[in-house]
């Protein structure tokens, strides 16, 4: 299951309960770290592919589907193309479209990956969080 | 006291304005309960036994007023004083939408180890805490 960060859970309580400004949310692919990321994860402790077309995804707040403490985004594809991008460990969500000056909301491990995406591959990513 | 536990239906709030499909709440509500069991998280506000008269009432929580630390909020500490009579066994308290009645959203709640019992003229102090982990 997809963990929140510690940026996540800050980022959570400051919205709901001092009325924060919500970020944008933007998903992301890495290839390293190759296992679960911590809950102190930051941007520039992730390694993304490189090149071949990659680039983090916005997420739309319509896109998003709840149902009880869950919440779903519709599927997002990663399509690599020019270069292949090697192994995909798993996603994040971040608040910057590039870069590592942002911070790293949440994070999930494919549990059948890794995938190795080469060129003219595609990575399929259905971000989901949950609240409890 | 420790930390309040969040409720299905807070769990579902918070998520709901995270992700934009609704205003954040501009006040939040402290309570107290005398049920004697501690809820499930599956507990609407109508399921609490709150105290009746002898001035109690829900307390008012304002945006500005929690302080965050990593991945809790604490909020001011609030009292609440039992007034010509006495309001008996008090197990917990809980945060929900709405000042009074049962028509909000109850959101999270804290069950006491042991039960403060409530005379009159005397109170309780409660120092609101939620975390997200």
């Amino acid at each position: 299951m997809p963990k929140w960060t510690d940026a996540g859970e800050n980022t959570i309580l400051d919205c709901f309960l001092k009325g924060a400004t919500r970020p944008s949310f933007y998903l992301g692919l890495y290839t390293a770290p190759t296992s679960e990321p911590a809950e102190d994860i930051q941007l520039t402790g992730l390694t993304e592919p490189s090149g071949g077309g990659y680039a983090r995804i916005q997420l739309q707040d319509a896109d998003w589907s709840l149902a009880g403490s869950i919440a779903t985004h519709v599927q997002k594809t990663f399509s690599c193309s020019g270069a292949a991008w090697g192994n995909v460990y798993g996603w994040f969500i971040c608040n910057v479209a590039s870069g590592t000056s942002g911070n790293v909301f949440a994070v999930g491990q494919f549990t059948d990956g890794p995938y190795n995406v080469p060129d003219g591959g595609s990575v399929k990513a259905t971000a989901k969080v949950t609240a409890s | 006291m420790s930390i309040a536990k969040w409720l299905n239906e807070g769990e579902n709030r918070v998520l709901n304005i995270l992700l934009g499909a609704q205003p954040v709440d501009g006040t939040l509500w402290l309570g107290l309960y005398k049920n004697t069991e501690e809820p499930a998280e599956t507990v609407t506000l109508a399921d609490m036994n709150e105290p009746a008269g002898f001035g109690y009432a829900r307390k008012a929580l304002t945006r500005g007023y929690w302080t965050i630390i990593d991945d809790y909020a604490l909020y001011l500490e609030q009292t609440f004083l039992a007034q010509g009579g006495a309001w008996g066994n008090i197990y917990g308290y809980f945060i929900c939408t709405v000042q009074s009645g049962t028509s909000g959203k109850l959101l999270a709640l804290e069950h006491l180890d042991s039960p403060l019992n409530i005379e009159d003229g005397k109170g309780i102090k409660v120092v609101p805490k939620i975390t997200c982990a």
